[in-house]
């Protein structure tokens, strides 16, 4: 009888136990977030090298011509097409892997220079403090200093020619008669230059991340950095042709894909430090949990509407730009406090 | 143990599991229906979104957004309401007539009526939070507070700031069993006005953008956000600003309501300028007087920093260097708002001078916008000067260089974004202002506190430390680079950096104050020990070993003492902490006070003779009973005098040290100085083993020495850096930081002159004391009373 008494008070001693120790394995498991950047960085990268390699063709294509638009139009029309079909596809490819880290790659301070340059970056006319500071150099010797972000200051307009000075040849690319959006050709030696800066760009990237060892305050400061900019990339949108705006980036896609994979990686990050939040006080980790929950359906639908096709007001996308910020000055606010509970010790500014 | 209590043990113990496995179980197991508060208003707040949003989208419904704001009603009524109703009923029928309203604007398909409403079903919610944190903290049910808070908002996170709660912090240390009920709730009552004023303020802003965007609904949804928040912060406006003020605010608030109704965006506009007027000199917490001497003292330095730049930037009524009108604005525009913040104090003190400085601060952006004259500009500049020192009575203190660093430092950042622009002659420019700010103050001091690290910064300005490390002078005269130019800026700051912290007053290596503490506790305790064991030398007889308890529970009682001391002195110096360098100035002061009176006992053996004859005669009279008090109680006191007045000095001592680096590092050393003489005492009282008590007297005397030179050379530090001693440094000489964090030695006349006035007097003391003692020796031809006095303890150790 006692020896069975005693085995069940062990029994019941020692399984909670071991579910304790169970639990604290996974919740220090911060590594899961290197291995999420290290997947979405390399099939970013292959996507970068995929727009490369049509950046080559198209400029060898267009070299034949002795750089005649015109005259290549007029020649190898179906061949430039596919060149630059496939290459816009590979951008925004490239560009949704891209947001699905962004969130990590610009908060953890020993990445987020890359942030910058590949894809947050203004130009330095525009802010020479935060500008990265990096020269674009074409194969004809021309050379700007610090010209932007890869994505959205160089390729983007580029690509799809919103930018005149980086346009070889205004053209009907889809044919339908009208000059709309995308009806062009881009200029060779830009599109090369910015292919093979950011191939560099993102191979270095992706070396970083190799070379990074996760830990929980990189983890926490990706967050509480991150989870602020919500409200600036709604104002982006805003000021986008997504809605009411004339501004030459975020052509290829919404901006609203941007910030839901930030969102998103915010949210992977959480997920994995979420646990040590919970050890300190269970109701705020619920907070959190259920405030990235809710900003991600809340995202989810607004995309959704966009895609059926509804163009919003400027007055509605001030609207829910306000909606996203309430969201994300609460859930920065929350998360701070978790780092607070952990005793953590975040290098910002 | 036998079987039955073994069985009863180990049924005890299941039992426990049981019940503490029970406890562990989520709470949602137990209650599966009602949301968490925090949750149901989430909810309620996204479905009142998705009303707004339906009533706003171009194929509008009305019953569609009906239906969403019952759903939002239905969770508050499941969720919410029964609970507020019991404990914050006035809050509780704000909400409910909020949401009675909502559904009327629904109803009539009114989307600005319904931005309005649902706005303070939201603020009348927090406003409700707030009330109900407050009940429940005063009922002392302190889950129910900590749950309340959670509904709440927070001022807005940047990527370069944390949002701190400190709510909720003071709170759960609550839960805890640490703090006071009345701090805590004066600590979440200050944390939730300062968040909902900030919150206020930024919804005038945004009312201001909406209305300039013609955005109707956005524009009364905003309204409804400020006069939810003005509700939430009435009464304590009230308090600060009086009935009159509140009244005026409430006939605003009310026109506000019925602008927005309206969709009237003119009168919005207008009333939110006249609603910002009225908040401009509400405060909803009370900046210190340590807050207020910092931004006073920043303020000067802006007001006077415009008319500087003005003057380099106009001639003859043309403006000859434009980037020299922007810094003006740009001072100018700070000192506003630093104004803004220091308002409410000044108007308090002085309504009119406050009221002249703000139209002087309005005359010098006319000015200066005006290109008007540099004399006028001047002219204004010293009269605002004046009207800020005469509102916040509070002189401009010359040994203040904070503010010097945050202007040097965004200078800096200026010229870095004009070189990395390409524009080198702005940037230099940049370079010479700040180079100019650091002359006139901060360099004076730098070289007579940390001469290396001014020395670096003069490089850095100018031509550099070697052609590796050019200086900015060069650099920019080169046109560098941008990765040179960060380079020679990030070695600038650095050493910028180096020379605010050599500034500042706790610049003692922390090394050395716990090797401070650690000698003068070992030499005081030292000393005690040598006392007791002469005391209890004599007491050796089988009558006497019965009182040998109560010398040492004296002795016991002593260092109990010195807890209660220090705690006491800790306490005094908590409440003067707000004096800052000043207090340390002078504690280190008495502290030097009580080093010389120790070396000074130490070398006049008469002191140290007479001190124990005293003893002796004391437990002679009490053993012999012609003392007041019983044997017992007598010793019991004479153990505790004797060794109290060491534990005092020691105590008194240590206070100087906390200030300079902090109780804990000074407790190190103390363990340290503890641990010495418990092994000493241990060898002498358990063991018996006879010490060369003499020469760790002379020993640690020396050390007592040199830890009073060190004293001396970090007090004079301290008189200066708050300006109550002159800085004259020495010309050519160049002493290595580190000297001033180990030694207090730093490169002025002042502090090498008293420092070695201390050396000579500790060394001068002692000769003085040998002479006397030869003297008296001569004199009497009797052999020294000292051995005699200790009655065995020294003496022996010594033959």
């Amino acid at each position: 009888m006692n020896r069975k008494l005693a085995l069940l008070v062990l029994i019941i001693l020692i399984v909670p136990m071991a579910g304790a120790f169970a639990q604290d394995e996974t919740t220090t498991s911060v590594d899961a977030i290197k291995e999420y950047l290290v997947e979405h960085g390399g099939a970013m990268l292959e996507h970068v090298n995929t727009i490369q390699a049509d950046a080559q063709a198209y400029y060898d294509l267009l070299a034949a011509a002795d750089f005649d638009y015109a005259a290549a139009w007029d020649a190898q029309a179906d061949a430039i097409t596919e060149l630059v079909t496939d290459a816009r596809a590979e951008f925004i490819l490239a560009h949704n892997d891209y947001e699905l880290i962004e969130g990590i790659v610009a908060g953890v301070p020993s990445l987020a220079d890359f942030d910058v340059w590949i894809d947050a970056g203004p130009t330095g006319e525009e802010d020479p403090e935060e500008a990265h500071d990096w020269t674009l150099t074409l194969d004809d010797g021309r050379e700007f200093v610090q010209p932007g972000n890869i994505f959205h200051w160089l390729l983007e307009p580029t690509l799809w020619g919103t930018i005149d000075e980086r346009t070889g040849l205004r053209v009907d690319f889809d044919g339908n008669g009208q000059d709309e959006l995308g009806d062009a050709l881009p200029d060779a030696h830009y599109f090369l230059g910015i292919a093979d800066a950011f191939v560099t760009a993102t191979t270095e990237l992706n070396d970083a991340i190799g070379a990074w060892t996760p830990s929980l305050e990189d983890s926490f400061t990706a967050l509480v950095t991150m989870i602020p900019t919500m409200g600036d990339y709604f104002q982006e949108w805003k000021n986008s042709t997504f809605v009411a705006g004339d501004d030459p980036r975020f052509v290829a896609q919404s901006r609203l894909v941007d910030v839901k994979g930030i969102a998103t990686s915010l949210d992977v990050i959480y997920g994995n430090v979420g646990p040590q939040v919970a050890s300190q006080d269970t109701t705020l980790d619920e907070q959190i949990s259920a405030g990235f929950a809710d900003l991600l359906t809340f995202l989810d639908d607004t995309r959704a509407t966009e895609l059926e096709g509804d163009r919003f007001s400027a007055e509605e996308a001030d609207l829910l730009g306000e909606q996203a910020q309430v969201k994300a000055d609460s859930l920065a606010a929350l998360v701070g406090q978790g780092a607070a509970l952990l005793e953590l010790d975040l290098p910002l500014e | 143990m036998n079987q039955v209590s073994l069985t009863r043990t180990l049924t005890l113990m299941l039992i426990l599991c049981l019940a503490v496995l029970a406890f562990a179980l989520p709470v949602s197991a137990q209650d599966e229906t009602a949301l968490p508060i925090w949750q149901a208003a989430n909810e309620i707040q996204n479905q009142l979104f998705e009303a707004q949003q339906t009533l706003l989208s171009a194929s509008s419904q009305a019953q569609q957004a009906i239906d969403e704001i019952r759903a939002a009603q239905a969770i508050y009524a499941a969720n919410v309401q029964p609970t507020l109703a019991s404990i914050a009923p006035d809050a509780e029928t704000s909400v409910s007539s909020a949401f009675a309203d909502s559904l009327a604007a629904a109803a009539s398909g009114d989307a600005a009526a319904y931005a309005f409403s649902s706005s303070l079903i939201w603020t009348n919610l927090l406003d409700a939070s707030y009330a109900a944190v407050l009940n429940a903290l005063t009922a002392g049910d302190q889950a129910a507070a900590s749950d309340w808070l959670r509904v709440r908002e927070y001022r807005q996170a940047t990527k370069y700031t944390l949002v701190d709660d400190p709510a909720a912090q003071a709170v759960a240390r609550l839960q805890a069993g640490g703090g006071n009920l009345d701090d805590v709730i004066v600590t979440v009552s200050n944390d939730l006005r300062a968040t909902y004023t900030f919150r206020l303020r930024d919804a005038l802003s945004k009312l201001g953008d909406a209305v300039d965007q013609d955005f109707t609904t956005r524009s009364a949804s905003w309204a409804g956000r400020i006069s939810g928040y003005a509700s939430i912060l009435h009464d304590d406006f009230v308090a600060k600003r009086g009935e009159e003020e509140s009244a005026a605010l409430t006939g605003a608030l009310s026109d506000l309501e019925t602008a927005a109704r309206q969709g009237d965006l003119a009168a919005l506009g207008a009333l939110d300028e006249q609603i910002g007027t009225l908040l401009a000199n509400y405060q909803p917490v009370e900046l210190t007087a340590e807050e207020i001497d910092q931004r006073a003292q920043l303020l000067y330095l802006f007001i006077d920093l415009v008319q500087v730049e003005y003057t380099r930037g106009v001639h003859n009524g043309q403006i000859t260097i434009p980037i020299e009108i922007q810094e003006a604005t740009s001072f100018r525009n700070q000192a506003a708002a630093l104004f803004e913040e220091l308002r409410p104090s000044m108007g308090a003190s002085d309504a009119e001078a406050t009221d002249q400085l703000d139209a002087h601060l309005d005359s010098l952006k006319s000015a200066i916008a005006d290109v008007d004259t540099p004399e006028h500009v001047q002219t204004l500049s010293a009269q605002a000067l004046d009207l800020a020192k005469q509102a916040l009575k509070i002189e401009a203190d010359l040994t203040d260089v904070t503010a010097s660093f945050t202007i040097i430092d965004s200078m800096l950042k200026d010229l870095r974004t004009a070189a990395l622009a390409g524009d080198y002659a702005a940037a230099e420019r940049k370079r010479l202002e700040a180079y100019a700010i650091l002359d006139a103050g901060i360099e004076q001091r730098l070289r007579g506190f940390a001469p290396e690290v001014a020395a670096e910064v003069e490089s850095m300005f100018w031509q550099g430390l070697s052609d590796d490390r050019p200086g900015l002078a060069v650099l920019l005269a080169n046109q560098a680079s941008a990765g040179e130019v960060e380079a020679g800026l990030d070695h600038l700051n650095q050493a910028m950096a180096d020379g605010q912290a050599a500034l500042n007053v706790a610049s003692s290596a922390p090394e050395a104050i716990v090797g401070n503490a650690a000698v003068i506790v070992f030499r005081e305790g030292l000393e005690a020990v040598l006392i007791l064991a002469s005391l209890l030398a004599g007491m050796r007889t089988a009558e006497s070993l019965r009182y040998r308890r109560s010398l040492v529970l004296g002795a016991g009682l002593a260092l109990v003492g010195a807890v209660i001391t220090w705690l006491v002195f800790s306490s005094i110096l908590a409440a003067l902490i707000s004096l800052g360098e000043r207090l340390e100035a002078v504690v280190s002061l008495v502290a030097i006070a009580v080093l010389l009176l120790i070396t000074n006992w130490f070398f006049h053996k008469t002191y140290w003779v007479g001190w124990m004859a005293n003893f002796h005669t004391q437990k002679s009279k009490i053993l012999g009973g012609a003392a007041i008090v019983g044997p017992s109680v007598g010793l019991i006191i004479l153990g505790f005098t004797s060794v109290y007045r060491e534990v005092f000095e020691t105590v008194l001592f240590l206070q100087s040290l906390v200030l300079d680096a902090g109780a804990a590092v000074v407790m190190e050393g103390v363990v340290i100085g503890l641990a010495a003489t418990a092994v000493v005492g241990f060898l002498t009282f358990r063991l018996q083993v006879r010490l060369p008590y003499k020469r760790m007297l002379v020993f640690t005397g020396i050390l007592i020495g040199a830890v009073l030179v060190t004293m001396v050379g970090n007090t004079v530090h301290v008189w200066q850096v708050v300006g109550w001693l002159p800085i004259t440094p020495i010309s050519g000489v160049y002493l290595p930081y580190w000297l001033g964090r180990w030694f207090g030695i730093f490169a002025t006349w002042q502090g090498i002159l008293l420092q070695i006035a201390s050396a000579v007097f500790v060394i001068g003391s002692y000769f003085w004391a040998e002479r006397l003692s030869q003297s008296k020796r001569k004199a009497h031809a009797q052999p020294p009373q000292r051995d005699v006095a200790l009655n065995g303890a020294v003496a022996k150790s010594e033959s």
